[in-house]
């Protein structure tokens, strides 16, 4: 037996390597490595870094000032007055990392990708909020999946839900189908649940009516989308047509969402050669296409277009960047290579960033970051930063449920709202609760951030105007409030219970802390399970409306709830209003509803977090959306 | 011999066809949704996408789906990452877990039964007194604490290793080691007892007025029989050791399958759970197997018997 | 290798083992026992059970030691080998010394001799075979490949000729188709196999002196004959010495030239095995002969001896088989003068003072060991 052990680790040390390869220029560390490089797919930090350094979209952010600049296209582009049309030109030396020239079909393509729904981006809403024809399109396509869907799975005789059902039945009526007028079953006749037998037993001949559905939307394909607000008329020029005017349009085209992709990822199109989509209407892509070394059906492996490209990728190890020799300013690029190194343990990542094996450090979330924040703050360790973000850690009020969990929810009514937020001592919470350097938030948007936006002074703490509106509600002195029910995830359990605390003595309340695991919190937190529930929000892009539209009527992450007709209305009028001073007066008053009046969620902290840099690394500087480009790096050695 | 292995095999698999089973169920049942990968909320028609392309639309169809799937040696994808199949991240991790796994067994054994026979043979001696006391250690220190030291003592003070990581041959002793420490415990514990009973057997005293030295006693006549005991602990330990230890894998940074145990549960991804515990499984039933038929090589009583 | 027997040779000197040397043969003996004495620890004390025993045993002749369980003949076989683990048994005093070769006039006393010199000899001057057929053998390896080792461990032969060695050894000992039982495992024996197997290995080197350990015990009535039969046969042709070490009065009577009765821990009668069969003198010894069924007439009723032999922490003081002895009851009976005691525990009442006297200044007046008739040796107040 020791024998055949001593042989298989023989033969697995093959896999060892017995040197270490050359170090990279630049080495950081990431805590769980990178989820997907897929830039329609991704939305955690560390994948949108690295996005945004081997990618070039349309515009670049300056990461001194987080504005938009130049990039793939000449900057500024051209815009017309009535600030709907954005013309870019993009650049004559703009190469993907296999020396093929940047075209706008490349952006096209990518911007396609991300109004699809088989490839279930997050960010469908940047396009279809801002660039006209962009619901519509997205709207058609998710009705046609969902209709071929329902019909495959008809014709193999699977069951369907109600919602699918009455589609197919709409669908058949609008076809005119034979059996539907015989039958005479007007879809908005059918009440209770349908099931795949009553549909199979109207005996049709599912396979043909899934056919010809798929035959009409393939004709329609490519007309569909030419009514899309985004055009190509030009190798060189892209031009885009927004549904009103965005101030902060060239902001977007530099997030990662915005990339181009280029045309090799068509070799690896699932479906048959000879339509687009697939039998369900869906347009997938085999999901390794990110891979620097796939190469299934030809493909070269991943293509990008900026400064940097994937050289290797190992799954929780390390991915490693190196110059793209085909970039437009290559030469003038410092960092010639680039190491992200995984540590799940960030003790660990710390001990190496201190041993010289790691230079740079973008987070650094350890029980012991008060200590940091400290060491950052007085100047102790020079190397250590303190990043403010462009982020707002709050709780959620449940603004819209009768009852919670049996028991009746106070929190519709305004007036409670607003007495838990006056009772709040953010300060002690975050100077001795927390003692990381957070700043105490008192909107919901961070002050002094965005250009051209001051945020709304909100609330301060009050405990005496507190326990009088709660009184004035009807809950004097806590009196008749049911036990309060506070969900959060254990990484929050000092911060809620100090809440609790504060609240059961300043307001007399009983508080109960739910603390669940990430999956089930965010479930609940979604579903509206919950008394108060603990909320945070990063940035998307440098705009009030990046945090205020959370709290529009209908919005998917409008987790409390919250519906203000008022409110609403104004984001409205902000959207359509040209003036830039106009429109920032607008959103000011908007987020004074919610900040001083309303109280749907109840802010408590802008977060800071500490990063390290090593001195000899020029070039990485703190900023508020933690922009890291590394073709600005010199190593000083 | 060969009847034996064909039925241990059938029962392996049934075993594993349960163990599937269980795992499914449990998965299924679990609350929360497995397409919710950060804390905003996944617009609807992406879930349904996904759904379709999962085939998780109907729990039966993803059961048949993928277990046919698993038998073919394909494990999906990962809903976690998204770019990464479950085939490739297992096999990216297993041979990481997988040496320094072997190589923790081959120190335990090393260490351990020569520890054990020593304390076995001098009893109540100082020796005895000292391999028990290292014993009550190697089992009794958790892992983290353990693993923590020794980084601190040869990596960071003595810097005879690099912190953590992997990439060549200066990143596995540390992992191993500490990895080895609770089974050098147990395989020395059992050798001992094992030893101990032995020892007081009426066919060592035959070998005595045979005029064996006693070293050919203890190594020759005795230590042959107490150390079936310790084979049977090697199958399930070894299977143990290789996929990899959460808390070592952890402490040292290094990329292996044992994290994936967890981080799969904890993330909700079928297709990683589900492929890491049939991996464990499948590791699991071979161990046993194989230490059933080495038990039966070493043992000819049971030879007859079966 | 071969042994004369009829070799004359002066008598060796008993050495401080108190009057039990008296009775030594007088022919130079193989091993001679003086005075042996072997304890056991007990808690803080130590229990003796073997004290005083002295015996001897000649070339080519079977000894007896016969005892009922539990009267300390298997420590007093194990004990000249000295195969006690370390902390138990110790040999308080007594000398074992081995005669080997024959004409040599250093005899080595086994109790003394190194450890080395010791395993040296153990399997290949002098050999021992044991009660437990069953467990006496190494499960994991064949009964060749243990034989074998017998004769490696000696450097008497190497493999191919060790081997061909073990065939015939096992030839000898009757197991038949001994080809192929060579490489079979313990398991594949019956317990009568397995005990010739142990015979087998134990004359692998052609030793002088074979100690057997109630070899028969364990195994039934028609395999017990034939061992029995085996061993004559071999020390016939080897001209071995056997201690036969047994509580069955009918091996005795097959097998042995002389018999030592054992009772709690002390040699009580000695003589030549038919002489002691038909005409016992001990008390003891006629009530074994009474018990055992075969050797006399079968009654209505099997007689029994009264009482039980007492555990090693309670032997009596005095004679130690006074509280059963019919013999002294008898004696108290037919003579009203002689001062009496009431022993605790007695089976059979009042009991001569002599027999049942307490420690002196001078030692425990137990009664010695006398040579009553030529040849005849008992130990008893009343014989």
């Amino acid at each position: 037996m020791l024998f055949l052990s001593f042989g298989l680790l023989a033969a697995l040390l093959g896999y060892v390597r017995w040197e270490a390869p050359p170090r990279a220029d630049l080495r950081y560390a990431n805590s769980s490595g990178i989820h997907t490089l897929d830039p329609a797919r991704m939305s955690w930090n560390q994948d949108l870094r690295i996005a945004m350094n081997i990618w070039e979209g349309l515009t670049t952010y300056d990461p001194e000032t987080a504005t938009p600049t130049n990039g793939a296209a000449y900057f500024p582009p051209r815009i017309s007055d009535d600030g709907l049309t954005y013309t870019f030109t993009i650049r004559e030396d703009a190469r993907w990392s296999n020396g093929d020239p940047v075209t706008a079909v490349d952006f096209l393509r990518g911007w396609r990708r991300c109004m699809e729904p088989g490839t279930a981006t997050d960010y469908t809403f940047l396009f279809s909020d801002h660039i006209s024809g962009v619901a519509e399109y997205v709207r058609w396509r998710r009705d046609g999946t969902a209709l071929l869907t329902a019909l495959k799975q008809l014709r193999e005789g699977l069951t369907l839900d109600e919602q699918d059902a009455k589609r197919v039945l709409l669908h058949l009526q609008q076809i005119d189908h034979a059996s539907v007028r015989r039958n005479g079953h007007p879809s908005d006749k059918i009440t209770g649940a349908i099931d795949a037998q009553y549909l199979l037993s109207m005996n049709i001949d599912w396979a043909s009516v899934h056919e010809s559905a798929f035959e009409t939307h393939v004709s329609e394909f490519d007309e569909r989308f030419a009514a899309v607000g985004i055009s190509a008329p030009q190798t060189n020029t892209l031009v885009v047509e927004l549904t009103r005017p965005c101030a902060y349009f060239l902001d977007l085209t530099a997030f990662p969402t915005f990339s181009p992709i280029h045309e090799t990822i068509e070799l690896l199109r699932s479906g048959s050669s000879d339509s687009p989509i697939t039998e369900e209407g869906l347009v997938v892509y085999d999901a390794q296409w990110t891979k620097p070394d796939y190469d299934r059906c030809g493909y070269p492996g991943l293509i990008t277009n900026g400064p940097y490209c994937l050289s290797e990728w190992r799954f929780k190890r390390h991915a490693r960047l190196k110059v793209n020799p085909y970039f437009h300013d290559a030469d003038s690029i410092a960092c010639r290579s680039v190491e992200m190194v995984v540590y799940e343990d960030l003790n660990a990542a710390i001990m190496a960033y201190e041993a010289g094996d790691l230079d740079f450090l973008p987070a650094m979330d350890v029980p012991y970051d008060h200590e940091i924040a400290r060491l950052a703050r007085n100047g102790d360790r020079p190397d250590f930063h303190l990043c403010v973000l462009l982020a707002t850690y709050f709780f959620n009020f449940n603004c819209i449920s009768e009852k919670v969990n049996g028991k009746p929810n106070p929190f519709l009514d305004a007036r409670v709202r607003k007495a838990f937020a006056l009772a709040t001592d953010k300060a002690a919470l975050v100077e001795q609760v927390l003692k990381r350097g957070d700043r105490v938030a008192h909107s919901f948007v961070p002050p002094s951030a965005i250009p051209g936006y001051e945020p709304p002074q909100g609330l301060k703490y009050n405990p005496e105007e507190a326990r009088r509106l709660l009184a004035t509600a009807g809950y004097s002195g806590g009196a008749g409030l049911p036990p309060i029910e506070l969900l959060h995830t254990p990484r929050d359990q000092w911060v809620c219970q100090a809440m609790a605390r504060i609240w059961q003595s300043e307001l007399g309340v009983t508080v109960n802390l739910a603390g669940k695991e990430t999956k089930t919190f965010g479930e609940d937190k979604a579903n509206h399970r919950f008394m108060i529930a603990r909320g945070n929000w990063y940035a998307d892009y440098n705009d009030p409306t990046t945090f205020l539209d959370c709290l529009s009527t209908g919005n998917g992450n409008n987790d409390s709830g919250y519906s203000s007709l008022a409110y609403d209305t104004l984001l409205v009028q902000a959207s359509q209003t040209h003036d830039p001073s106009e429109r920032m007066k607008l959103l000011q008053e908007a987020e004074a509803i919610i900040v001083q009046n309303d109280l749907p969620i109840l802010p408590i902290l802008h977060y800071t977090s500490p990063i390290a840099i090593k001195e000899n690394i020029e070039g990485l500087s703190p900023n508020p959306r933690m922009l890291f480009p590394f073709k600005h790096v010199r190593v000083v050695r | 011999m060969m009847p034996m292995l064909v039925r241990r095999l059938f029962w392996g698999a049934v075993t594993i066809a349960c163990i599937y089973t269980l795992t499914f169920l449990m998965v299924i049942t679990v609350p929360g949704n497995p397409f919710r990968q950060s804390e905003r909320n996944m617009p609807p028609e992406a879930e349904r996408a996904l759904r379709v392309r999962y085939n998780m639309d109907d729990n039966w169809s993803y059961f048949v789906e993928f277990l046919s799937g698993a038998v073919r040696g394909d494990f999906g994808p990962s809903f976690t990452y998204s770019d990464w199949t479950c085939n490739q991240i297992i096999s990216e991790a297993f041979p990481i877990s997988a040496m320094i796994g072997l190589l923790a067994i081959l120190i335990a054994i090393v260490i351990g039964v020569p520890t054990g026979v020593i304390a076995a043979t001098k009893r109540d001696t100082a020796w005895d007194f000292g391999a028990l006391a290292l014993v009550l250690v190697g089992i009794s220190l958790p892992t983290f604490v353990t693993g923590t030291f020794l980084l601190i003592l040869f990596a960071v003070h003595l810097q005879w290793a690099p912190i953590g990581g992997w990439g060549t041959l200066a990143h596995l002793p540390l992992p191993a080691l500490t990895l080895s420490l609770p089974f050098t415990a147990y395989i020395a514990r059992l050798t001992r007892v094992g030893m101990l009973d032995v020892m007081g057997s009426d066919f060592i005293r035959t070998a005595r007025a045979k005029g064996c030295d006693e070293r050919t006693i203890v190594w020759k006549h005795a230590f042959k029989i107490a150390f079936l005991p310790v084979l049977s602990y090697l199958g399930p330990a070894t299977a143990q050791a290789m996929t990899g230890s959460f808390v070592v894998e952890k402490v040292f940074g290094v990329p292996g399958l044992g994290q994936h145990f967890v981080n799969a549960a904890l993330n909700l991804d079928p297709g990683l759970i589900m492929s890491t515990v049939l991996v464990f499984s499948a590791l699991l039933v071979a161990m046993n197997v194989a230490v059933d038929v080495l038990y039966a090589w070493a043992d000819p009583r049971i030879t007859a018997a079966v | 290798m071969n042994q004369d027997r009829n070799t004359a040779e002066t008598l060796p000197a008993p050495v401080n083992s108190g009057d039990s040397a008296a009775h030594v043969v007088s022919r130079t003996p193989l091993l001679a026992v003086r005075g042996l004495s072997v304890s056991f620890p007990a808690g803080n004390d130590r229990i003796r059970v073997v004290d005083d025993v002295s015996l001897d045993v000649g070339r080519g002749e079977t000894v007896a030691l016969v005892g009922e369980s539990g009267c300390g003949k298997s420590v007093t076989s194990l004990s000249i080998m000295r195969l006690w683990p370390k902390n138990s048994a110790t040999i308080d005093s007594g000398q074992a010394l081995f005669h080997d070769p024959p004409d040599s006039c250093q005899p080595v006393d086994l109790f003394t001799a190194s450890a080395s010199s010791l395993r040296k000899m153990r399997g290949s001057r002098i050999a021992m075979i044991f009660q437990e057929p069953m467990t006496s053998l190494n499960p994991v390896y064949t009964v060749g490949e243990q034989i074998v080792e017998a004769m490696e461990v000696h450097g008497f032969a190497r493999r191919r000729k060790a081997r061909k060695r073990a065939i015939t050894l096992l030839e000898r000992v009757g197991i038949a188709d001994a080809q192929r039982r060579v490489d079979e495992y313990p398991h594949q024996f019956s317990g009568g196999m397995r005990q010739r197997v142990m015979i087998a290995m134990a004359l692998a080197c052609e030793p002088v002196m074979l100690l057997a350990d109630e070899p028969t015990t364990a195994l039934d009535v028609t395999t017990q004959a034939k061992i029995l039969e085996l061993l004559q046969q071999l020390q016939e042709a080897f001209g071995l010495g056997i201690l036969l070490v047994t509580h069955d009065l009918a091996a005795v009577a097959g097998a042995a030239d002389r018999v030592y009765v054992m009772y709690a821990g002390r040699i009580v009668e000695h003589g030549p095995a038919k002489k002691i069969l038909t005409d016992p003198l001990h008390p003891y010894t006629q009530g074994l002969l009474a018990c055992s069924p075969g050797l006399v007439d079968m009654p209505a009723r099997l007689p029994t001896i009264p009482g039980k032999l007492p555990p090693a922490a309670h032997y009596p003081q005095g004679c130690r088989f006074h509280p059963r002895c019919e013999l002294a009851a008898r004696v108290v009976q037919t003579n009203k003068d002689l001062p009496v005691t009431a022993p605790l525990e007695s089976a059979v009442g009042p009991v001569p003072r002599r027999c049942v006297e307490g420690h002196t200044a001078s030692g425990c007046t137990a009664p010695k060991l006398r040579e009553v008739r030529p040849g005849r040796w008992v130990a008893c107040w009343e014989v």
